[in-house]
């Protein structure tokens, strides 16, 4: 009787936990499709070529890589930095997308400040904005720490020691955000007293894209189907994925293609610039030293590992001569 | 030729007993010391590793802050290690009445020289430890090279271990049991020099530094990762609002670290300082 119970016990404990696994698995299914893929730690990208003829030859004979990325960019061998802090899920509402996503990567802070006045003036506040808008958005929000790139040794502090990677949790969204921007743009635009010192640009979906590769954009995970989602979703006319990879038709002197490819993290992991044969005109590739640290901590297992065994070794080899 | 190789033989039988004597000691102590080396490690573990697992604890942006707060602990390890290995050095020959004896097998000064030295390589060998595996989470997280402060920093943490030995070893030539001067020597390092610290900076602020302080001095071990070092060495912390109401706004001082030339000699100096009272101690302990 007594062992009955014990069993019954037991297994409405089994149960009971069998039952809390299941359905936080099946919460967390879903809850969201993807998960996000970011690590904490260091990557760095590397400038591997630089055809500087063809670039000026193809992509613009005016601009130079500095215009997409910050430091010696242009230079081979120059080395960027990214060390990734942290991430928090989080909620956002438009305002919050309008100020982090689109001023901060189309104005200056300056600009973006006397912006921010003439709207609160002309009534654009948080409020009247997340009223009259009222999508909300789940993201996760990560911090890196970035140095810009650079051809000798990077500076002990970072260039940016906070710089934003925007993952949202549902690709579809973005097709809503440029949505609420394009038509908040376009009524912002005919207010005379903010359009009198600035103008938002109305963006195609393919210059969003673009302009958020620069700013922040990341993937959640599995990185092939986000991009995938996404692509759809925002209706690119001119990108194409390709398992983890973007490849975005560009015109400039001539046609090129952009082909970025996002790893593991969800990150840039390789950017490569091609022309119409796909000769490679700029390529930039990434490296990350955790093989140093396995193969490190490898050895400091298998130096343990022999100390061990030769101490126990010795001891039995005493024991037995103290025995005879 | 023949004189060269007697002295030299004879200065080798002088240093043979230091020589067995650290090892006794090394021997006698390994369970202490295995148990700091788990606690040393799972300390930087827990710091550098198990803490960075929480998505919302955000890694520092440099190495040097990183291994900043990883060290943060090193304070207490090297106390309590300082206490617990040194505290018997001295005043156990006296509780178990060995330094009372006429004719000792073995000189005496060179059994204590020998058992602090024993010690001394063990607690090195645990702050070694400590550094060694936050070296490795920093190169994990942030690449190589390893920023060079970061052995600034060991070799400052070494020099306080030294001084942090001496001064529990003069405690132990005067004190009659070892567990007296465990005790007596944690409250004073833990308790007795922080309060002073506190005392002193409120009334004198930043007219006078509290360089008599081992804890003060143990400060350059992490002060010395920023970037760029602290200066002013001296801060003012506001506080505001509380029960009064807004108007009864007051300044906490602090000293950040003591300088690096004044923070080196002055744990040489306090090294030794109190070697030379216990080795004083001890000699008029025998009379």
């Amino acid at each position: 009787m007594q062992r009955n119970k014990k069993t019954i016990k037991f297994y409405i404990i089994c149960f009971f936990f069998i039952g809390i696994t299941l359905m936080s698995i099946s919460s967390s299914v879903f809850a969201a499709n993807y998960e996000i893929g970011l690590t904490k730690g260091t990557d760095i990208l590397i400038v591997n070529q630089y055809n500087e003829t063809a670039w000026k030859n193809t992509v613009n004979a005016s601009s130079s890589p500095n215009n997409w990325f910050e430091g010696d960019a242009d230079t081979v061998g120059a080395q960027r930095k990214t060390t990734i802090k942290g991430w928090n899920s989080i909620t956002w509402e438009t305002y919050d997308i309008f100020i982090s996503l689109f001023l901060s990567a189309l104005f200056d802070s300056e600009e973006i400040s006397t912006l921010l006045m003439g709207m609160a003036i002309q009534g654009y506040n948080e409020t009247t904005i997340n009223e009259n808008y009222t999508n909300t958005y789940n993201l996760w929000i990560g911090l890196s720490a970035v140095w810009n790139f650079t051809v000798g040794n990077f500076k002990e502090d970072p260039s940016i020691a906070n710089e934003a990677l925007l993952i949202f949790q549902n690709p579809t969204d973005l097709d809503d955000i440029l949505n609420d921007y394009n038509n908040l743009s376009a009524e912002l635009n005919s207010n005379p007293f903010i359009n009198m010192s600035y103008i938002f640009p109305i963006l195609e979906p393919d210059e969003f894209l673009w302009l958020f590769i620069f700013n922040g954009l990341a993937l959640g995970t599995p990185s092939g189907s986000y991009l995938e989602n996404l692509i759809t979703m925002l209706n690119c006319q001119n990108a194409t994925v390709n398992n983890n990879i973007l490849i975005i038709n560009r015109a400039g002197e001539t046609n090129y293609t952009v082909e970025i490819t996002y790893g593991s993290e969800g990150t840039i992991s390789s950017f490569v610039v091609k022309d119409v044969s796909d000769n490679i005109i700029y390529q930039i590739i990434s490296r990350n030293s955790e093989w140093v640290f396995f193969t490190i901590v490898i050895i400091l297992l298998i130096c343990i590992g022999g100390l061990s065994a030769y101490l126990i070794l010795r001891k039995r080899k005493i024991n037995r001569i103290r025995n005879k | 030729m023949y004189r060269k190789m007697r002295n030299r033989t004879e200065s080798y039988i002088g240093i043979k007993p230091i020589f067995y004597t650290i090892v006794f000691e090394i021997k006698r102590q390994r369970k202490k010391f295995y148990f700091f080396s788990v606690v040393a490690i799972l300390v930087a573990v827990l710091v550098g590793y198990i803490l960075q697992l929480i998505p919302g604890y955000l890694l520092s942006s440099t190495q040097a802050e990183f291994f900043n707060i990883g060290l943060q602990f090193i304070s207490f390890l090297t106390l309590f290690a300082a206490c617990l290995f040194f505290s018997g050095i001295i005043c156990s020959e006296f509780n178990k009445k060995t330094g009372f004896i006429v004719f000792p097998k073995i000189n005496k000064y060179k059994l204590i020289l020998g058992k602090y030295l024993g010690n001394l390589v063990l607690v090195i060998a645990i702050i070694t430890a400590f550094y060694f595996v936050l070296g490795l989470l920093g190169f994990f997280y942030y690449g190589g090279p390893i920023n060079i402060r970061i052995f600034y920093s060991y070799g400052i943490a070494i020099l306080y271990i030294i001084a942090l030995s001496s001064f529990v070893t003069f405690f132990s030539s005067f004190m009659k049991s070892v567990n007296l001067t465990i005790i007596s020597t944690l409250i004073i390092l833990l308790i007795g020099f922080n309060i002073a610290d506190q005392i002193v900076t409120f009334v004198f602020a930043e007219n006078f530094e509290p360089l008599y302080s081992l804890a003060h001095l143990g400060k350059l071990i992490t002060g010395i990762l920023e970037n760029p070092f602290p200066d002013p060495r001296y801060g003012e912390l506001p506080f505001g609002g509380g029960f009064g109401g807004p108007h009864t706004e007051f300044t906490l001082g602090q000293w950040i670290t003591p300088s690096v030339e004044m923070g080196i000699t002055l744990l040489l100096v306090f090294s030794v300082a109190f070697f030379i009272l216990a080795a004083l101690l001890f000699k008029r302990r025998q009379l």
